[in-house]
């Protein structure tokens, strides 16, 4: 790995233990922001490899784009990284740093505005064994029904673009990526009825949207 | 309700996770960050590293609710410094009273001086002289 040149962000105040990271290790992250804010650099490149994968997942499903997801995680991690010195602990560095990655999405989304382009990222060859996909080609009648899966992931995407940003943000964050009610709520700074809310209005939308692979 | 409704939708949505930037992104990605870095870090001079670090501090008050808080704070701070300076500043009405009663004091006085031993000074020439 290239040797890490960072300068080491400045501790402002030791982390203090928050509500754990479901799905990942809070210990783990505790101790990693610690040994960051106190110069190690290291420490920093593991938290970028521990949640490159979730936060690209979030802005890609958000954006539609892979370039523009490339380039949002770099400004992401690197506002976090500016910011570490200040990170107190009152929420899990994972609450925090989603935090930052909707924001900055969103921030991103209301700019480009209507100039958005989609470019799609492969499909990997797992879809065809994950039993969602098994359930989506099986019509209820029994019978195996063709689909192509470009063809299905241009229409989920296309669906995903109609939806208004902050419904596609908590599709993304709960369909998708498998949140809670209550973290998506923390993300957000909203509350969970209005979690709850935003995705029962969008599940109808993506419904009327896709409406010949949910018959 | 909402995920027993919507189950067939949410197993589309969920198939979106196959979608991925594949193998080897998250070390190129690393490499990327550590070069940015080091460029940010060659080109900035020391005010821009304050500007942005101001900048990061102060995000938070970009918030609408913050923004809505500290735009009633500068029009009470204004309607504060618009009510000092009225009443420093004496009005219309005030400044015809003041006008008033130095005539009736200026009457007083006349009259006092046409008691005897004294002089009488006619009211114009007391206007004349303010």
């Amino acid at each position: 790995m290239e040797e890490s040149t960072l300068s080491a962000p400045v501790a402002a105040s030791p982390v203090i233990p928050s509500e754990p990271a479901p799905g990942s290790s809070a210990a783990e992250d505790r101790d990693l922001v610690a040994r960051a804010q106190n110069g190690d650099t290291r420490a920093f490149d593991d938290l970028i490899r521990k949640y490159t994968n979730k936060l690209y997942g979030l802005v890609y499903n958000m954006t539609s784009n892979r370039e523009d997801t490339a380039d949002l995680l770099q400004e992401v991690f690197a506002k976090a990284y500016r910011s570490l010195g200040r990170f107190l602990g009152k929420s899990s560095f994972y609450t925090w740093i989603y935090s930052i990655a909707v924001n900055m999405t969103l921030n991103h989304i209301k700019k480009r505005g209507r100039h958005m382009k989609v470019s799609l990222d492969d499909v990997d060859t797992g879809i065809e064994n994950d039993p969602d996909f098994i359930a989506v080609t099986t019509a209820k009648t029994g019978v195996g029904r063709e689909v192509n899966i470009h063809e299905l992931q241009k229409r989920l995407n296309e669906a995903m673009m109609k939806l208004s940003v902050d419904h596609r943000t908590v599709v993304t964050l709960y369909d998708v990526q498998g949140h809670q009610h209550a973290e998506i709520s923390r993300m957000l700074g909203v509350s969970e009825g209005t979690v709850r809310s935003r995705l029962f209005y969008a599940h109808r939308q993506l419904q009327a949207y896709l409406e010949d692979f949910v018959k | 309700m909402n995920d027993e409704e919507f189950e067939d939708i949410r197993k589309l949505m969920r198939l979106k996770r196959h979608e991925t930037p594949g193998e080897g992104f998250t070390d190129s990605f690393i490499k990327v960050f550590h070069r940015r870095q080091r460029d940010i870090a060659q080109q900035q001079s020391g005010l821009d590293r304050f500007l942005q670090m101001l900048g990061d501090k102060f995000e938070a008050f970009l918030n609408p609710k913050w923004g809505l808080a500290a735009a009633a704070a500068v029009i009470a701070l204004v309607a504060v410094m618009l009510n000092g300076f009225n009443e420093a500043a004496p009005q219309p009405a005030q400044a015809v009273t003041k006008v008033e009663d130095a005539k009736k004091k200026a009457e007083e006085k006349n009259e006092l001086q046409n008691k005897p031993n004294g002089v009488a000074i006619p009211i114009s020439d007391l206007k004349d002289s303010k």
